[in-house]
């Protein structure tokens, strides 16, 4: 890990990391300041001009707006009662009721300061725990790349919304998507309809930016308005010395929970950011003061879906399979410069996961600094009239996804995912698995084929492998249990 | 009508749109045992599958007298705000190469911004071309990006 430092102090002074970690993290927290503009959302928006850059500063630029968009969520959720990110919510509670008592600016400085911390601690695990992971999945045979494809998908599916079924015909619809262009082994055309810019696939970004991007600015046409902020509680509270003792233990709560929230696929910082907040009421020696303006309810989820935004790249690092839409995002960032999550990257581009974890360090430390100045601009955003704002969005994709590849073809396909997006989110479908099945479908379809062709078409194979045998058995393990307990839980949240 | 079931029929439309299509793949010399409409055909199965499974709890739910969730008007009225919000991407794309970057995208901010509430009048106006202009110094001045310059060298150059 040693030798992971010096290269990552070497990389401060020779490339522009510190640049666009500190670009990221301002990005990020307007972004996530501006309700309905998630983490996911505020990288996407940037994926497209990411192309020009240089592969390390681009992949710290969008891991950075991650951290800065977690910290955003919080500034509306606690100046104006709407939380700017899903995971903000949990903030609101107490963090609204503080700003009410005239204490906004301490409950922002909590909301900052926990997340730096939530931020570091997610580093570390990240740091600990990738490269062994990746160590062991190196060993992997294509059959075992198919059982792990599998296994995402079926992990995310039956994870990431309230509905298995729905989760599962999402995650085929995007592996549909992925069957689009050239096939893997024949090189036959296959859904081209003679479009030569199809022959290589469906982009995943074009994907990603309509799914999410796309797909919410047009759903937010008919959201109502949210409130405005008073730009006199743009100052920020730092927390005392007695104060920080107190946010001690709710912090080591969120830190826990963020870590094995953001290492499981699927899970996120929504239900890490709730589960902490719960966790450290329960823990608390003063749980009545929670919902009334507790700091400990502050700390508690900005710790914890911070942890959540480092721990959550330990899947797409180690195996290539992001565990959240930010993940999934941050991949897109990685094919765009043409480097490949997983095993492979710590022996091919060993810099980049260098220069990725020097960006993160350098990225919560900057969170310290840039989260106070932004304040005000927040503000300003804020308070801007939300047709022109949205118009603005609007015009800033349409304008990112032509700068890809001068192509109207590719801003047309973004509509249509776009499109496509919204009728899904309507209809109660999750996009997560979506995303991932166009991301992975190459992926499970190439190693399902070349193992078969190493068996001469026996699928047997897949159960002389022991890794496969014991990645497909945990896929049937989660997705029988998952439909145990909602079978068991009388089916109510299948009806949601 | 319930969710469920419009999510049933859009799976089944789909998959046999999907199937259709990949029955259209040519065969290859170079093709493996599976072909390359073997893994299409079993996407097409499993979605008309899940579709069918979504359609029996719809049925399921009526039968045992549970309330399914419904499509609500606002919903609907979702979609189809959303649908105004991608008729204006679309003429964005029709009439660019035309019109050129700077006025389509003056176009696309003055519509998105009116369909959203924004009142017709000068301060649209200012709006939609100081941020147009905007744009362009950023895009094509700023990233050195070639937007599409429409008919105005053509009218400039005679």
């Amino acid at each position: 890990m040693m030798e992971a430092v010096v290269d990552g102090l070497g990389m401060l002074v020779t490339t522009p990391i510190a640049l666009a970690a500190g670009g990221g993290v301002a990005w990020g927290i307007l972004g996530g300041a501006l309700p309905g503009i998630s983490p996911s959302i505020s990288m996407a928006l940037l994926l497209p001009f990411t192309y020009g850059m240089e592969p390390h500063s681009a992949i710290v630029l969008l891991a950075a707006t991650y951290v800065g968009a977690e910290y955003g969520g919080s500034i509306p959720a606690i100046l104006i009662h709407t939380p700017g990110t899903n995971a903000a919510a949990a903030t609101l509670l107490d963090g609204y009721p503080m700003k009410l008592q005239g204490r906004g600016g301490e409950a922002l400085g909590i909301s900052l300061y926990s997340g730096v911390i939530g931020g570091f601690i997610g580093l570390l695990v990240l740091m600990v725990l990738t490269r062994p992971l990746a160590d062991l999945a190196l060993r992997f045979t294509p059959m075992s790349y198919f059982a792990l494809g599998v296994l995402g998908l079926g992990v995310i599916a039956s994870l990431a919304g309230p509905s298995l079924l729905k989760g599962l015909a999402a995650v085929l619809l995007g592996l549909m998507v992925a069957t689009v262009g050239s096939d893997p082994v024949s090189g036959v055309p296959r859904f081209t309809f003679g479009q030569p810019d199809l022959l290589d696939g469906v982009a995943p970004i074009l994907v990603m930016v309509g799914l999410f991007a796309v797909s919410e600015l047009f759903l937010q046409a008919s959201r109502e308005v949210w409130n405005r902020a008073s730009s006199a509680s743009a100052r920020i509270r730092w927390p005392g010395a007695r104060m920080r003792r107190r946010l001690l233990k709710p912090q080591l709560i969120g830190s826990a929970v963020g870590t094995v929230e953001g290492v499981i696929p699927g899970a996120g910082g929504t239900i890490a950011a709730f589960l902490s907040y719960n966790e450290a009421r329960r823990w608390s020696r003063a749980p009545e003061e929670f919902g009334r303006g507790s700091p400990e309810g502050i700390a508690a989820p900005e710790t914890a879906n911070n942890a959540v935004a480092a721990t959550a790249l330990v899947p797409l690092l180690s195996f290539g399979i992001p565990g959240s839409n930010s993940a999934a995002v941050l991949l897109g960032g990685f094919l765009v410069h043409g480097l490949l999550p997983g095993p492979q990257l710590f022996d091919e581009n060993a810099d980049a996961v260098v220069g990725l974890y020097t960006g993160l360090f350098v990225a919560n430390l900057s969170l310290l600094v840039i989260g106070g100045a932004a304040l005000p601009v927040c503000l300003w955003l804020v308070n801007r009239p939300r047709p022109i704002l949205m118009a603005f969005i609007y015009a800033l994709i349409l304008s990112g996804i032509y700068s890809i590849n001068g192509s109207l073809f590719d801003l047309g396909l973004t509509l249509a995912a776009g499109m496509a997006g919204v009728v899904l989110r309507v209809l109660g479908f999750p996009l997560l698995p979506a995303v991932l099945g166009v991301v992975l479908g190459s992926l499970v379809e190439s190693n399902y084929r070349r193992s078969l062709l190493l068996s001469g078409g026996a699928h047997s194979i897949f159960l002389e492998d022991p890794a496969a045998v014991v990645l497909l058995s945990i896929a049937a393990l989660l997705v029988s249990g998952s439909v145990i307990a909602r079978i068991r839980s009388g089916s109510k949240q299948e009806h949601a | 009508m319930p969710k469920d079931l419009a999510g049933a029929i859009l799976l089944l439309l789909v998959a046999a749109g999907y199937y259709a299509l990949a029955g259209g793949i040519n065969p290859s010399a170079l093709d493996d045992g599976v072909g390359a409409a073997g893994i299409p055909v079993i996407y097409a199965a499993l979605v008309a599958a899940m579709g069918l499974a979504l359609a029996a709890r719809v049925a399921a739910a009526r039968w045992l007298g549970r309330a399914a969730p419904r499509l609500a008007d606002a919903e609907s009225r979702r979609l189809l705000g959303a649908a105004v919000m991608l008729g204006i991407g679309v003429a964005y794309v029709a009439v660019v190469t035309f019109l050129g970057y700077p006025l389509a995208i003056a176009g696309v901010l003055a519509g998105a911004a009116l369909y959203q509430g924004e009142r017709p009048g000068w301060r649209l106006v200012r709006i939609a071309l100081g941020g147009s202009a905007t744009f362009w110094l950023f895009f094509d001045g700023a990233l050195r990006l070639d937007m599409p310059s429409g008919f105005w060298p053509a009218l400039w150059c005679g």
